[in-house]
């Protein structure tokens, strides 16, 4: 061994030497600058690999230099012996120093792909997730707006409800809806108040057909309806209030579901009776005018050669006074003159009511009174009997004494016509505070009115009396003298007042007159 | 007995009353127009005059009017087709004492013209 000591070998000496220590000096480098790469980075496998590895290397270098440099220092110090007892050893640390590496790079390898694995499930795994927070933030969105969106769609709702309840409530037809079968479901306020029902409940569940004055008119809105589906300006009248029945024209359609199956019905009626009843009353008057101005002209005509037969039939008569024949013929001619001239003279009266006025202060209970007084004893001879029913404090009112004695006398001696013998005359007088009117009921218990003669009881020469019994003028004058005091008449056949049926009176006539204070007659 | 004038346009009515006031013993002028009844009174006395208020071409209240300028202080019947208390006054107004409707009875005509002769009598004289 101690050949291998020769000087011609030290450069080799020292490149193994040196190299040895710089091998040793390099893998500390490595694995302090690997150190830090993992504390920079402590998840990086890569800089975990090289950490161990630039260890495991450090251990390798350190190991491999002593094994180069001890034998060299041992030689030196004359020591070989000790070096053979160590070299087993540092072989043996390097041989377990490489296979660390080898383990190590093979480690990495499986660690690695496990990683890079676990890597790509972390990546996909966050991207689900990122798509769930996503999802997520267009559900809430979504969600917002389905609130909100309830929300407008809510409130749009309760503006219709409220438009359309407004417009049901505040309506002043009637507005109603029924079943499929036709009875009544809900109703309007102005409904309630035209039928004369207060409360909806009393209404609900009743035939609507059922409320026609004419049944068969109700027969025949159902007819219609269920033919067309709708009826249009459909003119009915209804049973009403209590004053007389409600004329409604009704416009009306079927609601259908999407298989056109009918669900039911929605109509709107509007009530009219005010005015036809307007109307009517105009027609009238302006039929009065016209046969006032032709029956004036005709009497105006027919006086003057009526006077003449008379007052010669009158002279005539005295000529024959000897002979009873001729005498009786003239009288009989008389007569009928006499007759003729009455009736002329009802005319002429009744054409010019409103030409002379003579209307004073006073109270229409004494005038009334008055005119009972005298027509009382040829009641009593037929067995009638007076009900009278004076109103206590009746305000006095400006009128026409004379005519209005007429039309009581007028109305008085219709109500006598009507009973013949044996019944009730009712007289009323009642003062309407709220609308400064006068009421005079006058009534019998006779036959009533047939509903077909009731529109033409104050037609001018309309009568049901026998010829020569009456001019069918008294009504009429009796007509045009009430409207001369602007008030108004109206007849009842039957009247549907319970204080008037309870005394069985079957037909009424009502006559209404506003106040006149003193000293306003002339304004009229 | 008395003189009366009639003046009515239908001739028929104006005879109807000179027989009826004839036999009461009067003496009647019947007109059936204006300006002869006028021009009759320019010249003779009457002591009643029965004058229709509506006439063709006249007024009856005109008339005696006119007449009373020759006979003032004239009596005067009025009669009319068409009473009217406006018109009545009128005719009190203008002298007449009396204001009928037409047709007039004979006992009412009667009776008329005997209130109406008497009253004039006790007018007093001119």
């Amino acid at each position: 061994m101690e050949t291998a000591f020769n000087f011609p070998l030290f450069p080799v000496y020292l490149v193994d030497y040196l190299g040895a220590t710089v091998m040793v000096i390099l893998a500390f480098c490595a694995l302090f600058y690997a150190r830090r790469l993992t504390r920079l980075e402590p998840k990086n496998i890569l800089w975990a690999y090289f950490f161990w590895f630039s260890l495991v290397m450090v251990i390798f270098s350190i190991s491999r230099g002593v094994g180069h440099l001890l034998p060299y220092v041992f030689r030196l110090a004359d020591l070989p012996e000790l070096w053979d007892t160590l070299d087993p050893y540092s072989g043996g640390l390097n041989t377990i120093a490489l296979c660390g590496v080898a383990i190590l790079t093979l480690h990495y390898h499986s660690t690695a792909v496990l990683i890079n694995r676990a890597k790509i499930d972390a990546l996909s795994l966050e991207i689900a997730n990122e798509r769930l927070v996503e999802a997520h933030a267009d559900l809430s969105r979504l969600n917002q707006t389905l609130e909100q969106q309830v929300e407008e769609r809510t409130l749009d709702l309760r503006l219709s409800e409220e438009k359309f309840r407004g417009f049901f409530e505040g309506s002043k037809d009637m507005i109603y809806f029924c079943d499929a079968a036709g009875r009544l479901c809900d109703i309007n306020e102005s409904g309630l108040r035209l039928l004369g029902v207060e409360r909806q409940q009393d209404l609900v569940g009743q035939p609507l057909a059922e409320f026609f004055l004419d049944r068969e008119r109700g027969a025949l809105y159902r007819e219609l309806l269920a033919a067309d589906g709708q009826v249009k300006d459909f003119e009915a009248e209804f049973v009403g209030r209590e004053d007389g029945p409600l004329y409604l024209m009704i416009t009306a359609s079927a609601i259908t579901d999407r298989t056109g199956t009918t669900q039911g019905y929605q109509g709107i009626a509007k009530d009219l009776t005010h005015f036809k009843k307007m109307m009517e009353q105009l027609v009238h008057s302006e039929k009065m005018t016209s046969v006032g101005q032709l029956a004036a002209g005709v009497a105006h005509e027919i006086n003057t050669p009526l006077g003449i037969i008379l007052g010669y039939a009158q002279l005539l008569e005295e000529d024959f006074a000897g002979q009873t024949e001729v005498h009786e013929t003239l009288e009989i001619i008389e007569k009928q003159a006499k007759i003729c001239r009455r009736i002329v003279a009802d005319l002429l009266n009744f054409s010019r009511q409103t030409l002379e006025h003579n209307k004073l202060y006073g109270d229409l209970n004494q005038c009334l009174e008055e005119v009972l007084a005298i027509v009382n004893h040829t009641l009593n001879m037929d067995h009638i009997f007076i009900h009278r029913c004076l109103a206590e404090k009746l305000p006095r009112t400006c009128f026409d004494n004379e005519r209005m004695r007429q039309v009581f006398v007028n109305l008085l001696t219709n109500a006598h016509h009507a009973i013949g013998s044996e019944g009730i005359i009712g007289v009323w007088t009642r003062w309407h505070e709220e609308s400064r009117q006068i009421e005079i009921v006058i009534g019998d218990s006779g036959s009533g009115i047939p509903p077909d003669q009731l529109g033409r009881i104050f037609d001018p020469f309309y009568t049901t009396k026998g010829v020569g019994k009456g001019t069918g003028l008294g009504l009429s004058v009796s007509f045009g003298i009430i409207q001369d005091h602007n008030g108004r008449i109206e007849v009842k056949s039957p009247p549907l007042e319970p204080e008037l049926v309870t005394l069985d009176m079957h037909t009424t006539f009502h006559i209404f007159l506003p106040i006149v204070a003193e000293g306003q007659e002339k304004e009229q | 007995m008395a003189r009366i004038l009639v003046l009515d346009d239908v001739l028929d009515a104006g005879v109807l009353i000179q027989r009826i006031l004839q036999r009461k013993g009067h003496v009647v002028h019947v007109f059936h127009d204006e300006d002869e009844a006028l021009r009759f009174t320019e010249k003779n006395p009457v002591d009643l005059a029965i004058l229709d208020m509506n006439l063709p071409k006249m007024d009856g209240l005109d008339v005696l009017c006119e007449m009373q300028k020759a006979l003032p202080r004239l009596p005067a019947i009025m009669l009319t087709g068409l009473p009217d208390a406006a018109m009545a006054k009128q005719a009190f107004a203008h002298g007449a004492v009396a204001y009928c409707a037409k047709p007039i009875d004979k006992d009412k005509l009667e009776e008329r013209v005997a209130k109406a002769l008497q009253e004039g009598e006790n007018l007093p004289e001119q």
